[in-house]
């Protein structure tokens, strides 16, 4: 059995790409198994999805602790959920990321070893589909690594999956480009079967005893306002900046910003908490004064 | 309507009882709405919350809230809070709780509690004249479960129980049902629509609901960008636009006596409104659906006749009210 | 102490009263009607600071009593049956938020078909909830199994609500004597309240029912619920004696009646082992070495008790009033779990499933339910599933129901005999 790994943000389309990638081996006829993760995190927010393939029924479910191959769907998750991306990833472990190839070496200098391979998804949906959608890429670089998946099998899968959204017939031809296109850029690389990948650790059992305070009876929290603690700037794809010159103080993107993001300093002037703001843009779109901008975050 | 604390936006507080780092959408309206809410009412509030989107705040052991909270289940919040409120006040008589350690008993719930679920209970607690507050964010849908009919969502919406098909190409047929009437049926002592948008407005009429005591209420439409489909930039101009198309009347009402609060001096049509949102995006494309369209347009245009029929405006001058929509 | 005649519904009110409840949201249904009734008027003629608020169904009820808890309080509850159903989410809730609160249930058989009389599918169905489980027999006890009840719930160790089961018109509406304490006496063994630890009327803000959504942490809460439910094992011993001590009135976890030398064990709970101890006295005059174990604490379910009670006999008979429909008795299946281990365990274990709908038994039905204990003729399957009590005269009795609801008269064909 292998298991492959997509991660995401929350509407960017992972969910889609594992189950493109799960239709395609049971199409080939693998036995398969696709699901996403749905926690509490909203649109924007880092998450993963999974599909498992195998010749014999899959003996597993839940989260896939050690792909044998991960796909990155937005690179700003190497450095924003580094524990999510990297958790069960080895030095051999091919990940693939949705990013510039000249940048490869330059970005991973400092990043827990693995086998990394950049490919420009994003230019590829651009291209082909004229939308930000790469979910169809995404699937068919893990794919290209799996044998028993021939690119018709992946083909028909693009056309199902996409089909279920009622979308019209040349957007799916389109998703179905973009999907050879990257079946063909990406390289096969080797990926480590699950039972090979994880030594069996003794499992050490604690018994729980009754703690006796009363404290941590139930799920009360004492701490006021420690969802601070959460750094929700990591869900941003990009930033408002003030110019401070132009600000009029009219206090609008300071009322309008629904994180409380947004602080005042003692002259009243607005100044962007970048560790809570989601990038929203409410306060670009409301400021009277154009003194606030939007810039890609790097 | 008049303005006697919030005259300008400099008067809103600068505390901030609920803090950032919370786990909601990216513009999530109903967490804008609940900001300035909170920021009106002060830190001294204990909320009674029922299940929704505002019940992923509180995530142990993460609170955004300088306040207190409990989360009951989804049919009984207002039940929840006649509990806090009657206790409140059994410890006050028993000496174990002074006037100043006393709070404020805000129940917070999404319009599916509050129309479906919940409407019994808090039917309830009104006829019972409980003393507490309830802030009902309307996104007009079940929002949490991923955008499901409620009995608050509008003609022509589309959700995921009533998508788009060949043999039901229009979205809901069912009117959104009036929850602001059902409230004012038993005449609570104060209620009231409200808008993010218009901070003044919503932040007046907490400061007038204060005067009073017994069942506090507000319906604060709540634009949700995953939901209605829209990007998160442009939340607060939908529930902008929600109000100058007539769409969502901003008013109040004091023992049942209805008053509009703000009156768009001309009114833009629906459309402004509707075709900003994904949620109606088959009442124009591939083509459009002019019936519906019109369907909308209509019931705003008679909502507003109706107000020019009966009401003055809540300084004592007639309803101004010359161009309608 | 003063000697009285109480209802089992009076004695319940008294045992709020005595308690000095703060806070008694209620919504009225048969047969717990009387209980909020008296606290009500008691509270309108100011005998009790008690506050008695109704409320519009009794999942509203079971809010209130929670978030008043939750403020720091102490609550009293009742309902029965349909209602206590109506309510069940929040008695998972209240368990998960480690309130501690008493809750009457009146034990009303479920409908469909819907009926007034008792059975026990109502009070067991909260087993799992993590709520305590007391099951009285008599007027006096519901009113002292009240009072153990909230120091049980309100002990650090513990933290759990607890429900007190009585069963309907069998004891709700019957009287029979009690020995009422004095305040003073009850302050004695029930002091006021005084929450373990900070809630939302506490000066420092705090966020109660917080989503958890991490599996492990979850776990956890639910093992310390366990460990907590347990630890009443481990208090019971003390607190009953601090009764004995104050009220002169000492109760086991199980009431044994005539179980020294008993070969063959009935096991009951609630007011219908009243019959079941007169029928075994009638049985000893036979020369019959039989007793009757009266399970009074459901949870924490009392393995060790029963294990100490039951080793050694040569059959034991569960009687249960209730039914888990294609199982069978549901005390049935707990106590033979509790003696699977043991190495003493009874030969013996045979199911029967009377009193549903307050079906009382016929003569001659624990002679046949000892026989079959003396001489177990059945295969391990059959033995395994529930015998279920029924007579000929009550064949013939719903015959003639059918008759008259089909207007027809009775014959082979159409099968009513």
């Amino acid at each position: 059995m292998i298991e492959v790994r997509f991660h995401g943000r929350g509407g960017q389309g992972a969910k889609i790409a594992s189950r493109i990638l799960g239709r395609s081996g049971f199409l080939s006829g693998l036995y398969a198994q696709d699901f996403a993760l749905f926690g509490a995190e909203r649109r924007g927010a880092p998450l993963a999805s999974f599909t498992r393939l195998g010749r014999e029924p899959i003996g597993e479910r839940g989260y896939v602790e050690t792909p044998g191959l991960a796909v990155v769907m937005d690179d700003s998750l190497l450095k924003e959920a580094p524990e999510q991306v990297f958790h069960g990833v080895f030095p051999h472990t091919p990940l693939f990321v949705n990013a510039d190839p000249d940048q490869l070496a330059a970005r991973t200098k400092h990043l827990p070893p693995a086998n990394y391979i950049f490919i420009d998804l994003s230019a590829i949906a651009r291209e082909l589909i004229a939308s930000a959608f790469i979910s169809a890429a995404a699937a068919a670089v893990a794919a290209r690594s799996i044998p028993a998946i021939e690119i018709a099998a992946l083909d028909e899968a693009v056309r199902i999956e996409i089909a279920e959204f009622g979308l019209p017939a040349d957007i799916i031809g389109k998703n179905q480009a973009a999907a050879r296109r990257a079946y063909a850029q990406a390289p096969i690389v080797p990926v480590s079967p699950a039972s090979t990948a994880m030594e069996i650790l003794e499992t050490a059992w604690q018994a729980v005893p009754y703690l006796g305070s009363a404290q941590f009876a139930g799920p009360t929290i004492r701490h006021r306002g420690s969802a601070v603690l959460r750094e929700t700037g990591n869900w941003r794809t990009e930033r408002p900046e003030i110019e401070l010159g132009r600000c009029k103080r009219c206090f609008l993107c300071y009322l309008y910003c629904p994180e409380a993001a947004m602080t005042l300093d003692s002259e009243n002037f607005p100044h962007v908490d970048y560790d809570h703001c989601k990038g929203c843009m409410i306060c670009f779109e409301e400021c009277p004064t154009d003194a606030i901008s939007r810039r890609l975050e790097a | 309507m008049k303005r006697e604390f919030y005259k300008s936006l400099r008067t809103i507080s600068h505390e901030e009882p609920l803090g950032p780092g919370g786990p909601l959408c990216a513009g999530c309206g109903g967490q804008l709405n609940l900001r300035l809410f909170h920021k009106a009412l002060g830190e001294n509030v204990i909320f009674v919350n029922a299940a929704g989107c505002s019940t992923l705040l509180a995530t142990y052991p993460l609170t955004p809230l300088n306040s207190s909270w409990i989360y009951t289940a989804m049919a009984c919040a207002p039940a929840g809070a006649q509990g806090v409120r009657d206790a409140l006040d059994i410890l006050k008589t028993k000496g174990k709780l002074s006037a100043d350690q006393d709070r404020k008993v805000v129940v917070l719930t999404g319009d599916g509690a509050a129309q479906d679920i919940g409407l019994s209970s808090t039917m309830a607690a009104i006829h019972r004249g409980l003393d507490f507050y309830y802030l009902c964010y309307d996104n007009e849908s079940y929002g949490n479960t991923g955008f499901q009919t409620s009995a608050s969502t509008p003609y022509g919406s589309h959700t995921a129980t009533c998508p788009i098909t060949p043999s039901s190409p229009h979205g809901s047929l069912h009117e959104k049902r009036d929850l602001f009437e059902i409230w004012r049926v038993q005449r609570p002592p104060y209620l009231a629509t409200v808008s993010a948008a218009y901070p003044l407005d919503l932040s007046e009429k907490i400061y007038r609901a204060a005067k009073f005591k017994g069942p506090k209420l507000f319906i604060a439409l709540t634009p949700c960008p995953p939901g209605w489909e829209f990007d998160p930039e442009w939340s607060v101009e939908i529930a902008r636009l929600a109000v100058e198309t007539g769409i969502w009347p901003l008013k109040e009402a004091i023992h049942g006596e209805v008053a509009h609060t703000h009156v768009p001096r001309k009114f833009a049509p629906v459309e402004n409104y509707l075709a900003r949102q994904g949620r109606f995006r088959h009442l124009f494309e591939p083509k459009r659906d002019e019936e519906t369209i019109a369907h909308i347009q209509a019931t705003v245009n008679n909502y507003w006749s109706a107000v020019r029929k009966n009401e003055v405006s809540s300084d004592g001058a007639p309803a101004p009210l010359q161009d309608g929509p | 102490m003063t000697r009285t005649m109480l209802t089992g519904n009076a004695a319940a009110a008294w045992g709020a009263r005595l308690a000095e409840v703060d806070y008694v949201p209620a919504f009225p249904i048969t047969p717990q009607t009387e209980i909020l009734e008296t606290l009500a008027g008691w509270s309108q003629l100011g005998e009790i600071p008690a506050r008695v608020v109704m409320m519009d169904s009794e999942h509203s009820m079971l809010a209130a009593a929670a978030t008043a808890a939750a403020t720091g309080v102490r609550v009293f509850t009742a309902t029965s049956s349909q209602g206590f159903l109506y309510g069940f989410e929040m008695l998972y809730a209240i368990a998960g938020l480690r309130l501690p609160l008493v809750l009457v249930n009146v034990s009303r058989a479920l409908a469909h078909p819907i009926t007034l009389e008792p059975d026990h599918n109502d009070v067991l169905s909260a087993r799992d909830t993590g709520f305590l489980q007391f099951h009285a027999e008599t007027s006096q006890e519901v009113l002292d199994s009240i009072l153990m009840a909230y120091r049980f719930a309100e002990h650090e160790k513990v933290l759990l609500p607890a429900i007190v089961n009585l069963d309907g018109f069998y004891l709700s509406f019957t009287r029979e004597a009690v020995e009422v304490p004095t305040p003073e006496e009850t302050r004695n063994f029930l002091p006021a309240f005084r929450p373990a630890y900070p809630l939302l009327s506490n000066r420092e803000p705090v966020a109660m029912g917080a989503a958890v959504l991490d599996p492990s942490l979850y776990s956890y809460f639910k093992h310390q619920m366990h460990n907590a439910a347990e630890n009443v094992l481990t208090i019971y011993p003390k607190i009953a004696d601090e009764f004995a001590a104050t009220f002169g009135r000492r109760y086991g976890i199980i009431e044994e009646f005539m179980l020294d030398d008993a070969d063959y064990v009935i096991v009951m709970t609630n007011s219908f082992a009243s019959m079941g101890k007169a029928e075994i006295k009638r049985l000893r005059q036979k020369g019959k070495k039989i007793g009757l174990a009266r399970l009074r604490m459901i949870r924490p379910f009392p393995h060790e008790e029963l294990q100490r009670v039951l080793r050694e006999r040569k059959g034991v008979a569960v009687v249960d009033q209730n039914i888990s429909v294609g199982k069978g008795g549901i005390l049935f299946s707990e106590i033979a779990g509790a003696l699977y281990p043991l190495a003493g365990r009874p030969p013996v274990l045979l199911s029967f499933i009377g009193g549903l709908g307050g079906r009382r038994f016929r003569p001659g039905e624990f002679d046949g339910m000892l026989a079959k204990m003396e001489n177990p003729t059945e295969s391990a399957a059959e033995t395994a599933r529930p015998h279920l009590l029924f007579t000929g005269e009550e064949c013939r009795q719903v015959g003639r129901f059918f008759t008259i609801a089909r207007e027809e008269e009775p014959s082979r064909e159409t099968g009513i005999l």
